[in-house]
């Protein structure tokens, strides 16, 4: 996985590449538009992006990618963080925005998440604690053992650990299972959500994930690791 | 308009001694209205010009009634030079009708004459006592009707119109003259004249009124270009850098148009460089605490070093919301129709993460259906996210803060309940003002904050008409609500 960062300020940008390659990824920095544009005739797996820089705003390389069709992860850094500044990143096609100063951790994180994303989209390897979703076969992986699990658990696990971290929506969790729902059916498809949820938990319990689907009422699941204590 | 125009104060009315030109000036500190002002001067002015008017004429017709009177006494006087008769040989004589002389001698219309000679004698008279009443005028020699006090029969004094003329005779020069006792034409004239200055006065106080009517309108009419100038100025979007066009302003506003620009540039360049300055200062202070905090993170643990970072992450979020506060107290709501139920929502599911780390559970209720508002969606999502996040750092590890979303008659009701410590009732109203601090608690930075996120939230709300508060919960804890208009 190659990482590109655009970023003027050399200490952090070093300090980025260092993390990003103690957690397994290439890194290469550029601190200008034009070496980052120079660059880019080579493939990235993502892209972290500074948005003020020597020679111009970030936001005009993200653009001008999306015009070529690239459709790279870029997550999008910035010390503009009100939530307007957020819109116009995400508008104008960055898939994440990070606000700066931020934590390392976190910035791993979001690049997991983006990258996560896009591997669900290609068919690749889904992963979360010690569960492993291969998207191509549908088949799942827990602590390395074959688990197996229905059709409804997978498509769920699948959105779930696609945003792992992150909570999911009812509306879309209840439009993967079901397609469109219409009112009327309004209350059997919620009721049935939660009977897959409640099965898809009891599936990574008996197996021993080190995964746990949490609640948020009202608003979505979430899958998130159980960190050991 | 109206009744402001006439509510003049009171003092105004009251001509203050020593200086009655103050009755043009107002009471210090008071503008009072432009156009009263200047219909009580003009009204002042058309005053002192009727009055002038109106006694220039009463005397021009004072004039006029003693010309007509010089005039008969002139006729009077041709009329008896005309019938003087000097025989030679015999004595003077008065050649004119009985009937004349009769009145002549009755005094009548109040005529009396004598002639003298050359040397002062009295040679005839239209009386036997007439030289009495004439006394004064003898010697005087008056060429032009001038008044003179006599003396009456019964001995009171009595005014009288005197002329003298000369008449040449072949026997020599004889002075004829001429008395008219004033009182009697006098009356009649000055009945008339009397009678038609009163009339003039009378008939000039509805005119007097009747002008200052159309001067009001006049000036009304002349400060109209002002009003609408006005309505222009409050509708100017000034954040957008707009200026007021010089097109159909009349020439003398011109100079106010062009100065109010100019202050409106001045303005917009100073905003302009305060918000440049804001958005500096962001680069400037959030990169270097971004490579603190990330340097820190890379070091192996050692002892201390989760404090250090609480402490950058505390003055990562003190400047963040000093500059959230500074940016947003200069820009205006951008309003537009939004789905608050799924703003909320998402909101609370952005938080999730951050609430898992102190150990704490999210849950909203809000109505199945989309509640579509005129909002700022960025705005409303960063005051939410402030009430959320104090509300996450206030409660006790394994709470829940509860989210609501309720429509209320007209409102919506935006709640944010905790289990926390609670604010004591004295202080909830200090609340949403900049740099209130809670209640001390015991265990230091773990939620210290700059005191602006909730004066961020009242200026989020004060933006959308709507209104921050927040009430003691029962059984403990807080309840922060945010009401907009449905």
């Amino acid at each position: 996985m190659r990482i590109l960062i655009v970023e003027d300020e050399k200490s952090l940008a070093g300090l980025m590449e260092q993390t990003l390659k103690q957690h397994g990824y290439a890194a290469n920095v550029v601190h200008n538009l034009a070496d980052a544009r120079a660059a880019l005739t080579q493939p990235f797996d993502a892209i972290i992006s500074d948005r003020r820089l020597p020679d111009g705003d970030g936001l005009d390389l993200v653009k001008e990618l999306r015009t070529q069709g690239n459709g790279v992860p870029i997550l999008m850094l910035t010390a503009l963080g009100m939530p307007k500044d957020r819109v116009t990143g995400l508008e104008a096609g960055a898939d994440d925005y990070l606000g700066k100063p931020f934590s390392l951790f976190e910035l791993i994180a979001r690049i997991k998440a983006l990258l996560r994303r896009t591997a669900g989209a290609k068919g690749l390897q889904l992963e979360a604690g010690n569960v492993v979703l291969d998207t191509l076969h549908d088949t799942v992986k827990i602590a390395g053992k074959s688990a197996l699990f229905g059709k409804r658990e997978v498509v769920l696990l699948r959105h779930l650990l696609q945003r792992a971290g992150e909570v999911v929506g009812k509306d879309v969790l209840e439009q993967a299972l079901y397609g469109n729902t219409n009112k009327e059916e309004g209350g059997d498809s919620r009721n049935a959500l939660e009977v897959a949820i409640h099965r898809l938990r009891k599936l990574l319990e008996t197996n021993q994930a080190s995964l746990e689907i949490i609640t948020v009422r009202g608003v979505g699941y979430m899958a998130d690791e159980i960190k050991a204590a | 308009m109206k009744s402001k125009l006439l509510n003049f104060p009171k003092s105004f009315l009251k001509p203050r001694l020593g200086q009655p030109w103050a009755l043009l000036a107002l009471p210090r500190g008071q503008a009072g209205s432009l156009l009263g002002r200047q219909l009580f001067r003009i009204g002042l002015i058309l005053l002192v010009f009727g009055v002038g008017l109106v006694a220039m004429t009463g005397w021009l017709l004072n004039q006029a009634g003693d010309r007509i009177q010089d005039e008969f006494l002139r006729r009077q006087a041709a009329e008896l030079v005309n019938g003087m008769q000097d025989i030679p040989g015999g004595p003077l004589q008065m050649r004119l009708p009985n009937e004349t002389l009769n009145a002549y001698a009755q005094r009548r219309d109040g005529y009396t004459f004598m002639v003298e000679n050359a040397d002062g004698l009295i040679t005839l008279e239209s009386a036997p006592m007439a030289r009495a009443y004439l006394a004064p005028a003898m010697g005087m020699m008056a060429q032009k009707p001038t008044l003179l006090n006599t003396m009456s029969r019964d001995g009171s004094a009595e005014a009288m119109y005197i002329l003298t003329m000369p008449v040449h005779t072949p026997r020599g020069v004889y002075y004829l003259t001429v008395g008219q006792n004033r009182t009697i034409d006098d009356a009649l004239l000055a009945t008339a004249t009397t009678e038609t200055f009163n009339r003039l006065v009378l008939w000039s106080a509805p005119f007097l009124l009747l002008a200052l009517m159309v001067v009001w309108s006049v000036l009304q009419g002349s400060l109209a270009p002002l009003y609408r100038l006005s309505g222009k100025v409050r509708a100017l979007d000034v954040l957008g850098g707009e200026t007021l066009a010089l097109e159909n302003v009349p020439r003398e506003l011109r100079p106010l148009v062009e100065s109010f620009n100019l202050l409106l540039n001045q303005l917009t360049r100073t905003l302009e460089a305060q918000k440049g300055l804001t958005a500096d200062t962001a680069h400037q202070l959030k990169t270097p605490l971004a490579v603190l905090q990330a340097r820190l993170e890379q070091i192996d643990p050692f002892k201390g070093k989760e404090l250090l970072l609480k402490d950058v992450q505390r003055m990562s979020r003190l400047v963040r919301q000093l500059l959230h506060y500074a940016v947003l107290s200069q820009q205006t709501a951008n309003l537009h129709p939004t789905d608050l139920n799924a703003t909320v929502r998402t909101v609370v599911a952005s938080l999730v993460p951050l609430a898992r780390k102190a150990d704490i559970s999210l849950a909203y209720d809000g109505p199945e259906a989309p509640l579509v508002v005129q909002l700022d969606g960025g705005l409303l999502t960063e005051a939410i996210s402030n009430l959320i996040d104090n509300a996450i750092r206030h409660s006790p590890a394994k709470g829940t803060v509860d989210i609501a979303l309720t429509p209320r008659g007209e409102y919506l009701d935006i709640d944010v309940k905790d289990r926390g410590p609670g604010i004591p009732p004295t202080e909830q109203a200090l609340v949403f003002t900049r740099f209130w601090q809670g209640p001390d608690v015991p265990h230091e930075g773990h939620h210290g904050g700059a005191g602006l996120g909730l004066a961020l939230v009242a200026e989020v709300m004060r933006q959308h008409n709507g209104q921050a508060s927040v009430q003691s919960r029962e059984g403990g804890g807080s309840v922060f609500r945010l009401t907009l208009k449905a």
